[in-house]
């Protein structure tokens, strides 16, 4: 039961429904229902590793808030009894312990994730040093249970809030459960933070007629990205990069092109059919997408590509490594040497680079992903200790920041920076990836677009190229409709009067039937983050 | 606040009345199987009620052997060929079950082709789409789909919009189809009550059978079915026959055929061992060596006849009306024999289906689509587009030619 099969949307209809008619107070048993039935029919031999992680993160989580409260109480208790130092001292042992308790969480549960994700990667690496002395790391032939990095973030985020006490724990664990595996979300996110979700998914609110029309509005633009662009896009790229020396440069740098958009139409798509199915329920999930490829720098491009990930990651790894001891340590010997400037922009550019290995290595255990991190931790280190340099040169030419073609400058330079990155994405390890590269600028032949075998190449007929290309122009006037106002487009749409709203939707919905790749014969695509 | 409601919930049924009513136009618009199992599919349904005498079943045997005007202005009798290409002998009783809904036929006439098809040949889902994407929905329909048809395919099936959206990527198909419809429903009712040809002697597209086709253990567990379900009816006159076919069955599958049939309480009559006494010339009368060519129709469909009108007490008697109509069809098959025979003669060897307008405007025209047709495949080289289907051009079918215990 994937998110674009039929079943899936009678599931969530179903559901709606029994949500619907039981009373307000129970209406969290409902969602909780349906997420563990959900995740039974499409994962059940794995089920126990999400409880597993909703267990140790839930009672890791009473037990953590428990020791925090006894310490602040204590503390309290022994005001005007204690010394300064012994204060400390004790102020010393909590922060340790509590430390201790919430790695312990951490550890346990990202290292399910990361021995399930890794585990095989080096076996297979292992095997073959050893296999000249005759050793052998057996595969286990490993599988990622549904949706594990996503529920795995998701609940460490939680840990790391009670720890920095920023909520109290929740006492109910089925309640705690239903934050951890919310079905329209189990799959690809988005990551939600506990305070946004949690309170959401348990007010049972009314299915709403506003929330309704909104939220099957999404839902089917969600399917249009899918299976109209990105659905129709992915056999072309899968085979032009599993086989790139057999094609031209051209046809790599279009699969690479291709591939930008099947992605961003895959994952969106995705995201956009999580978060209608939820706006249904009356639950708003945090968006994931802010038209990406509108982005002047890489730095945006990250603040709206993603954006979940990217504000766990910013919340709970870049910033404590960057306010570490050692960061700060680091900045203070900079400043001693080099002055403010350096000291404050290295250690936030070196945290930035650990964020985005993080980042790859997330994606999968294989170099190309490291150095996909590598890549885009790079530039915005780079980009942030030469920033100074750049204003100057920009002064120099006297070219106007503001200015629209400067605009349009940087967001063609900032897609080139992210095109070069994708090229670790498709590539099948690293060094494909740096032939594909070499081949797409070296074997070039802009002349072979006008020949007919050029489409047979890419495996898209004329009519499928010009069928994309419209649905590109739709996307694109969404995207800029949606850039220039505060509200979104499906907000107005709503606001208009039921002919307005009927046509948009029939549009929008017979085009999907249509021109949709579905149906027999067709082989139906994951959604690409999925098997992250 | 139910002033709201109610608003609403009118609102919502008028979109989604409205959201049924273009999904069936766009079905309409994209749907496409062979032109030829559509017009005699839709046909059929076009017919007076209780106006035909005989009801005939089978593959494309009988659509291109048989031909019910001529057997109407010869015997008297009215009979129609619910007749479709490759179709399995498992829907024969479905097909039979339509055919009485409409008509109450003095005669069922069964061709028995249906029942040599192996499992690969059913496996084919043109085969199957054939006559469930044509017959009409309705109870009988759904049932089918439900008892024949896998459960992960059937909602394609229900839902066709789900199996044909992607014929907007072949639009010149989709207009020859609709060009052909055009021509079809021209007319209160089918001219030649389900027809199809192809002008040769010897045609370059050949489906010749190397072996002789056998029962298989489908093709028995279906006959009895078949007969099964006759009798279930109570129907006393039920013929099945075997229409020529050059490579002939054996005399055991004949014997067993024989025996499954009158054990069952009806008649048997095999065609194929009588050619010599019909008058079938193999080296003239068959367009292929599975179908007789205009010249062995008319031979065949007059040995028939007069079979019929010796063995069954068939009455002729119909209303004056019933009668014009008939003696119209008949004029008009019997114009078209006349020119489908010179074109036999000059080996011209195309297609033709019972909606072709022979004159030579309709042949011009038919030539201008086929090249518009041709156009836009070049355009969109698509390797995976199916066999055309649009006029008839891959007449007899697409899945006989593809069927691999006649091919081989």
């Amino acid at each position: 039961m994937t998110y674009t099969s039929l079943n899936y949307l009678l599931y969530a209809a179903v559901c709606l429904l029994v949500y619907g008619v039981t009373p307000k107070k129970y209406r969290w048993w409902v969602l909780l229902a349906a997420s563990m039935g959900f995740y039974a029919i499409v994962c059940l031999k794995y089920i126990g590793f999400i409880i597993l992680t909703a267990a140790t993160t839930y009672f890791g989580g009473i037990k953590l808030e428990k020791y925090i409260t006894d310490s602040d109480a204590y503390i309290k208790s022994q005001k005007g009894k204690w010394s300064k130092e012994e204060k400390s001292a004790y102020k010393d042992k909590v922060t340790r312990n509590k430390k201790r308790i919430c790695a312990a969480v951490l550890v346990f549960n990202f290292g399910i994730l990361c021995f399930l994700k890794y585990y095989n990667f080096f076996a297979d690496s292992l095997t073959s040093v050893l296999k000249h002395f005759g050793g052998k790391v057996p595969n286990l032939g490993l599988f990622l249970p549904l949706g594990i990095s996503f529920y795995t973030f998701q609940s460490m985020g939680y840990i790391i809030d009670i720890y920095r006490k920023k909520y109290t724990a929740e006492r109910n664990f089925f309640k705690f459960l239903l934050f951890v595996s919310f079905f329209p979300q189990i799959v690809q996110g988005p990551i939600a933070f506990y305070s946004d979700l949690a309170h959401q998914l348990y007010a049972g609110e009314d299915v709403r007629f506003e929330n309704f029309k909104q939220g099957v509005l999404l839902v089917t633009w969600g399917f249009f990205k899918k299976l109209v662009i990105a659905d129709r896009l992915v056999t072309t790229v899968t085979t032009i990069s599993g086989d790139h020396k057999s094609y031209s440069g051209t046809a790599i740098l279009s699969a690479a092109l291709i591939y930008a958009l099947q992605l961003y139409a895959d994952f969106s798509g995705g995201i956009d059919i999580s978060r209608g199915i939820a706006q249904l329920f009356g639950i708003n999930m945090a968006e994931n997408f802010k038209r990406p490829y509108f982005s002047k720098d890489i730095s945006e491009y990250w603040h709206r590509w993603h954006i979940t990930l990217g504000g766990w990651l910013r919340e709970y790894l870049f910033y404590p490594v960057a306010m570490s001891k050692p960061f700060q340590k680091m900045g203070k010997a900079l400043k001693a040497k080099f002055g403010m400037k350096i000291s404050k922009v290295v250690p936030v550019s070196i945290a930035s680079l650990i964020t985005f290995i993080v980042v790859g290595i997330w994606h999968g255990a294989n170099w190309k992903y490291v150095a996909f991190g590598v890549w885009n931790g790079g530039i915005i280190m780079i980009s942030t200790l030469l920033e100074d340099n750049f204003t100057g040169w920009k002064n120099k030419l006297h070219i106007k920041e503001n200015s629209k073609p400067f605009a349009l400058f940087q967001m063609f330079r900032t897609f080139l920076i992210v095109l070069v990155g994708y090229y670790f994405d498709i590539a099948p390890n690293f060094k494909s990836a740096m032939s594909m590269m070499y081949l797409s600028v070296a074997d070039l032949h802009i002349s072979e677009l006008a020949g007919r075998e050029f489409y047979k190449t890419i495996l898209l007929s004329k009519r499928e190229i010009a069928l994309v290309l419209a649905a590109m122009l739709v996307l694109f006037i969404v995207s800029l409709k949606q850039e220039r106002s505060q509200t979104t487009l499906r907000e107005q749409i709503c606001k208009k009067n039921f002919v307005v709203q009927s046509l948009v939707f029939i549009v929008l919905f017979f085009s999907v039937v249509i021109f949709g790749v579905y149906g027999p014969g067709t082989d139906p695509a994951d959604f690409y983050y999925m098997q992250f | 606040m139910k002033g709201i409601y109610k608003k609403r919930i009118l609102k919502i049924t008028a979109l989604l009345i409205v959201m049924v009513l273009i999904a069936f136009i766009c079905e309409s618009l994209l749907i496409r199987t062979t032109s030829a199992a559509e017009a005699h599919i839709k046909n059929f349904y076009r017919e007076p009620k209780n106006s035909l005498d005989v009801a005939v079943i089978g593959c494309s045997e009988m659509y291109a052997d048989y031909s019910p005007p001529i057997a109407y202005r010869n015997f008297g009798f009215t009979s129609y060929n619910l007749a479709v290409e490759g179709v399995p002998g498992h829907f024969f009783n479905s097909m039979l079950d339509e055919f009485l809904s409409r008509q109450d036929p003095q005669l069922v006439v069964f061709e028995v082709n249906g029942f040599f098809y192996t499992e690969k040949h059913i496996a084919i889902e043109g085969n199957n789409r054939r006559w469930l994407d044509n017959m009409k929905r309705n109870a009988n329909w759904a049932e089918l789909i439900h008892d024949t048809i896998a459960k992960e395919d059937q909602f394609d099936y229900y839902v066709r919009l789900s199996k044909y959206h992607s014929n907007w990527e072949r639009p010149e198909g989709q207009l020859a189809r609709m060009y052909s419809m055009y021509l079809n429903y021209k007319g209160e009712v089918s001219k030649m009550k389900s027809f199809g040809t192809r002008t040769s002697c010897n045609s370059k597209k050949k489906v010749n059978r190397k072996k002789p086709p056998q029962l298989t253990d489908y093709g028995r567990e279906y006959l009895q079915a078949t007969i099964d379900h006759c009798r279930e009816l109570g129907l006393e006159n039920v013929l099945f026959i075997r229409e020529p076919h050059k490579a002939k069955i054996s005399a055991e599958t004949d014997a067993e055929l024989e025996k499954m049939i009158t054990d069952g309480g009806y008649k048997y009559l095999n065609l194929e061992a009588m050619s010599d006494e019909i008058g079938i010339d193999e080296s003239t009368d068959y367009y292929n060596g599975d179908h007789l060519n205009v010249f062995g129709n008319e031979k065949a469909t007059l040995y028939l006849g007069k079979y019929i009108m010796e063995n069954y007490d068939i009455s002729t008697e119909h209303t004056e009306e019933i009668n014009k109509l008939w003696d119209d069809c008949a004029d008009y098959t019997e114009e078209a024999f006349s020119i489908l025979k010179e074109r036999t003669l000059a080996n011209e060897d195309k297609v033709y289906s019972e909606f072709n307008d022979l004159s030579e405007k309709g042949s011009a025209l038919r030539e201008k689509y086929h090249k518009i047709k041709k156009q836009g495949k070049d355009e969109n080289f698509d390797e995976h587009e199916p066999p055309e289907f649009g006029d008839g051009e891959d007449f007899p079918t697409e899945c006989e030619d593809k069927a691999p215990d006649k091919k081989e």
